[in-house]
């Protein structure tokens, strides 16, 4: 546009000022509407730009409406999973139960060296399969995140002192030496789930063994104040067949093994780091391999925190007080006698359980569910029989352990209630003490476990300062 | 207000009345920047009121006559400039129908901020009422304005208009069109 009607008039016509004021009009003129052809450009790309990002947060709205729906539908198929999970464990675990209680029955009684090696077979293969149904029941509780975590004061010294003594009769199997030794001061007693802990010391310490074949295994415990908190370190050294560079990512995936001839050679379920990884992580710590060389050794490190209830530092171990549980069926005072109620639906259970306890004097009433047995305990009651500790199966037709075992309570039962469960996992022994049992023996049952509760049951019973 | 009111209105007096006459308005009125305004920018509208009655006073001519004649100008100047406005819009109701929907948001992509009147509008067959609402006291140039887009499309009307307190009613009655 020009500069349009500026009337030469008032310059006289001749004034040299005219063309150049005319042509500085003209550019302020073309400046302007350069400046509005710009700005409506600018306008417009602001709008494509705003246009593309509602485009953008649409899609992004949408996709996050999709991963919700498959994080739910994942969700579903995974609880569907952990349900599966759980019921099969009962489902397998009650013949496990009868093929181990009878195959550990056979090795006691069978002379023929060949046939003992069958039986000791079928031994050793239900406790690989039992092992097996236990690591992944655990895994798939974690992943169902339905593994509560509990927190109780706990000596760590003693708890490491039981899981290498535990541990102790494999590795002098192996000829291998097993220390453990505490590197400076660790606090007497913090509070942790000591139960988690336990289980993997024991992996990480049973694999070390596990995988070598000579040599030592060490346990060493360091302990540090870490904001708030205690970091307890745990570092299994061993000099066992070592991990190759390129398996090292391998290793903590679930049933994975560095090498498919592992399970050959050494057996396991593949499951064991995994589990233990994920375990301590709830612990708020990790399990690494700090160290690892073919034919050499490896070195594993369990971290875990926790919470300070300000005891005393010490470096000297305290020596690991022997687990009652754990004492040799031999040493055992004499069971002979005992009246015993044993509520179990199984009928193979039942007479496994008829033919460890009969052999110890025992004096057995049976009952095949919760209804028989109150009807049972009220019999016995009356005509002045009464039970000395009750074996309370949980899962059972009718009227299950855990109505049964509360019932009896309701009515002012104070017999000892030891629970027999196959569910074995986290929260049941809880659940189980919960309905108003004394005590809780997982199946499949190990005899020696089983007669050191009634033994415990009754003196507890008998003694009530205990 | 706008900058483009500023540099048509002395351009307007520099046409009509020389460029002595815009000197000595200049030089009287109260402005921020002795004149040198741009039309990208934006200026108190006092400005514009000081420069109007300067310029009355220069000229006797009283300044809502003023202010309705460059409205008028300003409308010519606006179809030329801003052709884009006039596509497909066929008479003075549909031109002035648009303005709050279409001119005044066009305005506001290139010029957020602006502080622009309102106009509400109602057509009855042959008569299109337009109700001004400004913070401003701009009704005269309104009127100009509304003026200069009946001529624009060549159609005979008369303007009716009524002053309230907060708001100027224009009521635009259509004639018939002018045949030359």
């Amino acid at each position: 546009m020009s500069a349009r009607g500026t009337s030469p008039r008032s310059y006289g016509g001749e004034s040299p000022w005219q063309p150049r004021f005319e042509r500085e009009r003209a550019a302020r003129k073309e400046a302007e509407r350069l400046l509005e052809e710009k700005s409506r450009e600018l306008y417009s790309l602001n709008e494509q730009l705003r246009e593309a990002q509602e485009v953008l947060e649409e899609r992004v709205r949408e996709r996050t409406r999709e991963l919700e729906a498959s994080r739910q539908e994942a969700l579903r198929a995974s609880e569907a999973k952990s349900d599966f999970l759980a019921n099969m464990s009962h489902e397998i675990r009650t013949p496990i139960t009868a093929i181990l209680g009878f195959s550990e029955l056979a090795i006691e009684q069978v002379r023929d060296p060949e046939v003992l090696k069958f039986v000791q077979t079928i031994d050793r293969n239900g406790r690989h399969l039992l092992d097996l149904v236990n690591d992944i029941l655990d895994l798939s509780k974690i992943e169902a995140g339905k593994v509560e975590i509990e927190e109780l004061p706990c000596s760590v010294d003693q708890l490491t002192g039981e899981v290498t003594s535990l541990l102790a009769g494999r590795a002098s199997q192996q000829g291998l030496t097993l220390e453990f030794e505490k590197v400076g001061s660790v606090p007497e007693a913090v509070e942790t789930d000591p139960m988690r802990l336990r289980q993997i010391l024991l992996n990480i310490i049973g694999n070390a063994i596990k995988f070598t074949p000579e040599g030592s295994v060490r346990v060493q415990l360091r302990a540090a104040r870490e904001s708030g908190a205690i970091r307890l370190v745990f570092d299994v050294i061993d000099t066992g067949v070592g991990i190759g560079p390129d398996k090292v990512d391998r290793i903590f995936s679930e049933f994975e093994q560095a090498d498919t001839s592992i399970t050959r050679r050494f057996g396991g379920t593949g499951l064991g780091l995994a589990l233990s990884r994920r375990m301590a992580s709830m612990l708020g710590g990790e399990v690494e391999l700090v160290h690892s060389e073919p034919e050499v050794g490896s070195t594993f490190r369990v971290t875990i925190r926790a919470a300070d209830i300000g005891a005393p530092w010490s470096g000297i171990p305290t020596p690991a007080p022997r687990n009652e549980a754990s004492l040799p069926v031999e040493s055992l005072p004499s069971l002979e006698g005992l009246r015993v109620l044993l509520v179990e639906d199984s009928p193979t259970n039942r007479n496994l359980f008829v033919f460890l306890l009969e052999r110890e004097g025992i004096q057995l009433g049976i009952a095949c569910d919760g209804r028989e047995a109150l009807a049972e305990v009220e019999r016995a009651n009356a005509a002045d029989e009464a039970y000395d500790v009750i074996l309370m199966d949980m899962q059972m037709p009718v009227l299950d352990g855990y109505s049964a075992a509360a019932e009896l309570r309701r009515r002012g039962e104070t017999t000892p209630i030891i629970a027999l469960t196959a569910q074995a996992m986290v929260g049941d022994r809880e659940r189980c003490l919960a309905a108003g049992c004394t005590a809780y023996v997982p199946k499949p049952v190990d005899r020696r476990m089983l007669l050191s509760e009634i033994l415990a049951a009754v003196t507890r019973e008998s003694d009530p300062t205990a | 207000m706008k900058g483009i009111v500023f540099t048509e209105l002395l351009e307007l007096i520099e046409e009509k009345f020389g460029f002595d006459t815009s000197d000595a308005v200049l030089a009287k009125a109260q402005t921020s920047n002795g004149g040198a305004y741009t039309a990208v920018g934006a200026y108190d509208h006092k400005e514009l009121l000081s420069i109007v009655s300067a310029l009355s006073e220069e000229t006797g001519v009283s300044a809502p006559i003023l202010v309705k004649t460059f409205g008028e100008h300003l409308f010519t100047r606006f179809s030329q400039l801003y052709p884009q406005f006039f596509e497909g819009v066929d008479d003075a109701f549909a031109f002035l129908s648009r303005v709050e929907s279409v001119i005044h948001v066009e305005v506001r992509k290139l010029y957020p901020g602006s502080e622009l009147p309102s106009f509400e509008h109602r057509q009855e067959g042959d008569q299109l009422e337009m109700v001004y609402r400004s913070e401003r006291p701009f009704a005269d140039l309104a009127e100009g304005l509304i003026a200069a887009c009946c001529r624009h499309y060549e159609e005979e009307s008369s303007i009716e208009r009524e002053d309230h307190e907060d708001r100027t009613v224009f009521r635009v009655i259509r004639v018939g069109t002018r045949t030359p």
